[in-house]
């Protein structure tokens, strides 16, 4: 499907309050559209907060069942980091998600991961790739839009875990960096702009332990018509902020030749539009099929202060199945 | 008012719309760099130049809209505008030793400016750039208006006309009186 038939058929399903389940990919090459009546013939399956045709089962216990990871080598993400670092320090991007590929082994199949897991959001997409995702896109609820990029994690068993986390210099500008990103972009599709949650904390349950994760909530007003033109609204939100970065349109020139691989559906996002509201989140902690080899995909946000090692093991660290 | 706001590439720049909605009077239009032309410019009664990446080398047309219009027109340049601002007039650029990008910091009025009407001599703004205005060899024709703590340039003004340039995001939500300075410049 093209953008342009992805955007008609959005704008006319949503204008007619026919609900439906959009998925997008980070390059905008391979949208997604589909009535949720039609959703089980073509093998899509997913749960949004405990809606959906995604039904969990929780007889194993899957942390019994390790991946074994063969992440990138890091001689190779040294090299993309320092290209990013030398970007950043000639003023062509202020803040960028840099994500690679990790090959996992697993016994169990990508529907029986997906069963298993636990998020907030989580998509199968037939054999090709599942998320349980922990980070809302965007939200309409009458004519109020609202996102929540998320910025920051840390093991949430470390001692004062919270605090370090939220004191972290780091952390802070590169989350006032991603608040202020996202003001802009909802600015582009709504007005009266307001950040009505800033910092907050959400604790995930892992397989390997307890993370915290950050994030704010941000809102703005959509105009009252939103529903005659939702596709156009959605496309110009892509590639989304926090899985892309600032300046946007420099700075995914900077992804592309570091990461030198299409991230297809990963840092994509996925949603539904149930008649009258929108939810939806961004495909991270996600799981590909290649060639019946899973591969996890993973990053973090590289700014003027990152620390290569420090994100080399957040990369890896990310890789986790939640299972809570 | 008819406020043209050229866009650099940036992804602040819905932020500076969203504060110009709200001031009474006041319409404007955002145009990409790649399509403003000079015509397209004498249809507004004042000029924002957006931040952006790059350098102000990156951007030569704005340099020829200032030298066009900086007579009759007043310009505001935020970060990278101011950049192009102080170039224009033969001020250097230095890449800073420590960047500084989604920093709020405090900074120090010390002139008499339109722009900080109703703005106290210390508040905090939002940084973000890699690059600053170096103070050696600074044009005669332009005041600095406000220091950071460590002394870099955070505004500009010309000697004569209503030209300014800001270092920091009065748009950004780090700026205590982003929305004040924005109106300052609306309603010079």
């Amino acid at each position: 499907m093209r953008i342009i038939d992805f955007k008609n058929k959005v704008n006319a399903l949503t204008a007619n309050g026919i609900p439906f389940l959009f998925v997008l990919d980070f390059e905008l090459e391979k949208p997604f559209v589909c009535r949720l009546d039609m959703l089980d013939k073509n093998q899509i399956y997913y749960d949004i907060k405990g809606q959906g045709n995604l039904k969990s089962k929780n007889n194993n216990n899957l942390s019994e069942v390790p991946l074994q990871l063969n992440s990138i080598k890091k001689e190779k993400y040294l090299k993309a980091f320092d290209y990013v670092k030398s970007n950043i320090i000639a003023g062509d991007s202020y803040l960028l998600n840099l994500t690679f590929p990790t090959k996992v082994k697993t016994e169990k199949n990508l529907l029986e991961i997906i069963n298993q897991a636990k998020a907030k959001y989580r998509l199968y997409f037939r054999n090709e790739f599942i998320s349980f995702s922990p980070e809302s896109f965007i939200q309409i609820k009458g004519d109020k839009i609202f996102t929540f990029p998320m910025k920051g994690t840390i093991d949430a068993d470390l001692p004062n875990a919270e605090n370090e986390l939220l004191n972290d210099s780091k952390e802070t500008h590169e989350h006032n960096t991603i608040v202020d990103l996202m003001r802009n972009d909802l600015a582009m599709i709504a007005t009266d702009i307001k950040i009505n949650r800033f910092r907050y904390i959400d604790k995930i349950k892992t397989i390997k332990g307890n993370i915290l994760q950050v994030s704010s909530e941000i809102e703005g007003a959509l105009p009252k018509k939103w529903k005659m033109n939702f596709g156009d609204i959605l496309i110009k939100l892509l590639p989304a902020g926090s899985i892309s970065g600032a300046p946007k349109s420099k700075t995914i020139e900077i992804i592309k030749n570091a990461e030198n691989e299409k991230r297809g559906y990963y840092t994509g996002v996925f949603g539904v539009f149930d008649g009258e509201n929108v939810d939806s989140a961004v495909l991270i902690r996600y799981i590909e099929n290649k060639e019946n080899q899973l591969v996890y995909r993973s990053g973090g946000g590289i700014t003027s202060q990152s620390d290569a090692d420090f994100e080399y093991d957040e990369m890896i660290q990310k890789i986790y199945i939640p299972i809570k | 008012m008819k406020i043209i706001l050229i866009d650099h590439n940036d992804s602040f720049t819905y932020n500076i719309v969203e504060v110009l909605r709200h001031i009474k009077n006041c319409e404007v239009q955002v145009v990409k760099y790649d399509k403003i032309t000079i015509e397209l410019i004498n249809r507004f009664d004042k000029i924002i130049f957006s931040p952006g990446p790059g350098l102000p080398t990156d951007y030569i047309k704005t340099n020829k809209i200032i030298d066009t219009f900086f007579r009759k027109k007043p310009i505001l340049g935020i970060c990278l505008g101011q950049q192009i601002i102080c170039s224009y007039f033969g001020a250097n650029l230095y890449n800073m030793e420590t960047i500084i990008h989604g920093v709020k910091k405090e900074i120090h009025i010390a002139t008499k400016s339109k722009l900080f009407k109703n703005v106290p001599a210390k508040t905090e703004v939002g940084l973000y750039h890699s690059w600053a205005v170096s103070s050696t060899k600074f044009p005669k024709n332009l005041l600095i208006t406000s220091t950071g703590t460590d002394g870099t340039i955070m505004s500009v003004e010309h000697e004569k006309y209503p030209l300014y340039g800001i270092q920091f995001h009065p748009e950004s939500f780090l700026t205590e009186y982003g929305i004040q300075i924005l109106k300052n410049f609306i309603e010079l």
